[in-house]
């Protein structure tokens, strides 16, 4: 149990939070979720995941705003971004603050799978 | 005598058919001059104008002694020189003829006072000096001058009416509206060719125009002058208006018809450009509302080969469903929403369609307690009674939703619905929570929805109806009471 590592599903969606938790349960994770940023701010201080899944349109601010933010307190907690914005502007805009992975939905669960382990690896 | 009287009077009357069908006035005189009346020779006949000068109409002139004579005694008129010389009077009926004196050269001269014409004054018809001219002779030469007279102003007119034809009918030729002269009974008298093409008719007969335009539309253009009124015909779309003209005779209306199937397919595309343009803009936010349906079926999808416990199977099928019918509902809504609003404007009551859609819904609303009181006042307006009855029942709707979901004790909901000059008002209201100010600001943005299955599109459509009707359409949440209210404004074919 000491292993499990905790994931936070930062999205606006309801469906989609259940179906990361469906998904990544199974995979043995622990999984908390949230649905916008006034939120998500104070949980990820509370809870401390090891990873986050994070959107980008999200009700009280970007999803991008909110990582500026944590970036520029020290947190390095690793992100995944999963998001339906596919502008390339949007990609670079958003590896200035380091993120593992950008995803965009609808994406293979699998491969979402793969790149959740990779980053926790790290 | 009989006989000749007889005679004379037929060879009147086809001098007098002559007039009418020649209606050339040169014509006629040359006529005059080549026949001879028995026993009297017409040399000449004159039309003399009035004022000082004495222009003598067709080159005829005056005998020159006559006018020598005018000269002489210096006459300032005609008038006068016809008081100072009268040698006889004779009257035939309320008319009279002159017979005149004048000079070494006995002339005798009838002169007839053209009665019907302001410029001029009289004919003068001179005869040879032929003394035994018979009282039979004296009312042929009345008839013939009355006869000329006639001729004369109907020339005149005819050549204005004539040369104002000419005009009327290069106009009408070229004209790009479609034109019909109207008689009182709406029947055509006279179309140029853009009409006959538009509503194909062969013809040039008398035409009953209510075959082709019915005839409450008919008397709407007729009693609104000022507004042009829209139908179709032929599956293109026209405007009409109906002027009133009195011009000859029997014609009253001026029926004008232009064809704006293109100017109506071009706003159109205008509107449909415009739409697609916002949904260019908001086209992130689409990609956002599609691409979470879409996430959720292909991933409970994946997750489902890989489940073996059935309730989670049937819970996942579940989802996958309605997920798929949440996307399909969206797009909908997008086509709704992206697609411009067709108007029919028609007389109704909007409260008989308020009471309809209460109707429909009072099942639902007494299902979940929720009261609905209504306030409505009977008048009629001029409105689409569909797109009348969407708008209401989407607020309707919506406002039975909300109270359904928070599922308080005494859910109600307030419909009036008033008159005001120029205007009507129809206010929904529920007391359900309150709208926060951010969202007020927001609610009638494409996408957004505070429901969790919400497309976020019915509020926008509501206002785009709204506004195609040339009404408001504005959102309160204060007291406890969130209301709907939205301003009708009377349109151009209110009377």
């Amino acid at each position: 149990m000491d292993n499990m590592k905790k994931i936070m599903i930062i999205d606006d969606a309801g469906f989609i939070r259940v179906l990361f938790r469906e998904a990544l349960k199974r995979e043995g994770y622990e999984v908390i979720t949230c649905e916008n940023t006034y939120t998500a701010y104070k949980m990820i201080k509370e809870s401390e995941p090891d990873l986050l899944l994070l959107d980008i349109n999200l009700p009280g601010g970007s999803g991008i705003d909110l990582l500026k933010q944590l970036r520029n307190e020290g947190n390095n907690i690793s992100v995944i971004m999963i998001t339906a914005v596919s502008i390339k502007d949007t990609v670079i805009e958003a590896s200035k603050y380091g993120i593992k992975s950008y995803l965009t939905k609808p994406v293979d669960i699998n491969i979402l799978k793969e790149r959740i382990s990779e980053a926790l690896e790290e | 005598m009989k006989n000749k009287i007889l005679t004379k009077i037929q060879y009147i009357n086809r001098i007098h058919r002559i007039f009418i069908e020649k209606t050339d006035i040169k014509r006629v005189f040359r006529f005059l001059e080549e026949k001879t009346f028995p026993n009297v020779g017409i040399k000449r006949a004159a039309i003399v104008q009035t004022e000082d000068n004495y222009k003598f109409y067709y080159k005829y002139r005056i005998n020159k002694n006559i006018l020598k004579d005018i000269r002489e005694q210096n006459y300032r008129n005609l008038n006068d020189w016809i008081n100072g010389n009268t040698a006889k009077i004779l009257h035939y009926g309320s008319k009279y003829l002159f017979v005149f004196e004048s000079g070494e050269n006995r002339e005798w001269v009838y002169f007839e006072p053209l009665h019907l014409k302001e410029d001029y004054f009289g004919i003068l018809i001179l005869t040879a000096d032929e003394k035994d001219i018979s009282q039979d002779d004296h009312f042929i030469f009345f008839l013939l001058a009355n006869h000329i007279a006639e001729i004369f102003y109907l020339d005149d007119n005819l050549k204005k009416a004539a040369s104002l034809n000419r005009l009327n009918r290069k106009f009408l030729k070229h004209s790009k509206t479609a034109t019909a002269f109207l008689d009182k009974n709406l029947h055509i008298v006279q179309t140029n060719i853009l009409f006959r093409k538009i509503f194909k008719i062969r013809k040039k007969s008398i035409l009953d125009i209510c075959k082709y335009i019915n005839r409450p539309l008919l008397e709407n253009m007729i009693s609104s002058p000022d507004s042009r009124v829209s139908f179709e015909f032929g599956g293109k779309n026209f405007e009409g208006r109906i002027v009133r003209a009195r011009m000859k005779d029997n014609i009253k209306y001026l029926l004008l018809i232009d064809d704006v199937t293109e100017v109506i397919a071009l706003k159109k595309r205008i509107w449909q450009n415009q739409k697609l343009r916002e949904l260019g803009e908001i086209s992130l936010r689409i990609a956002h509302e599609i691409r979470n349906p879409l996430q959720v079926i292909l991933g409970f999808i994946q997750l489902l080969n890989e489940q073996e416990d059935p309730e989670k199977q049937k819970e996942y099928s579940n989802i996958i469903m309605n997920e798929s019918r949440h996307l399909n509902g969206l797009i909908e809504d997008l086509l709704l929403y992206a697609k411009k609003v067709d108007i029919n404007f028609e007389e109704c009551i909007p409260s008989v369609i308020v009471e309809e859609v209460c109707n429909s819904l009072k099942e639902r609303a007494d299902n979940s307690n929720i009261t609905i009181n209504s306030d409505l006042k009977r008048f009629t307006f001029v409105l689409d009674i569909k797109r009348f009855r969407e708008i209401v029942t989407n607020i309707l709707s919506n406002a039975i939703e909300k109270l359904e979901e928070e599922g308080r004790k005494n859910s109600s909901i307030d419909i009036y619905l008033e008159k005001k000059t120029g205007i009507f008002i129809l206010n929904i209201s529920d007391n359900g929570s309150p709208i926060s100010g951010e969202n007020i600001e927001r609610i009638f943005n494409p996408f957004f929805t505070t429901k969790d299955n919400g497309h976020g599109l019915g509020l926008s459509i509501v206002k785009n109806l709204v506004e195609a009707m040339n009404g408001k359409i504005e959102v309160k949440s204060r007291n406890g009471k969130t209301s709907f209210i939205m301003k009708f404004e009377k349109n151009d074919l209110q009377k």
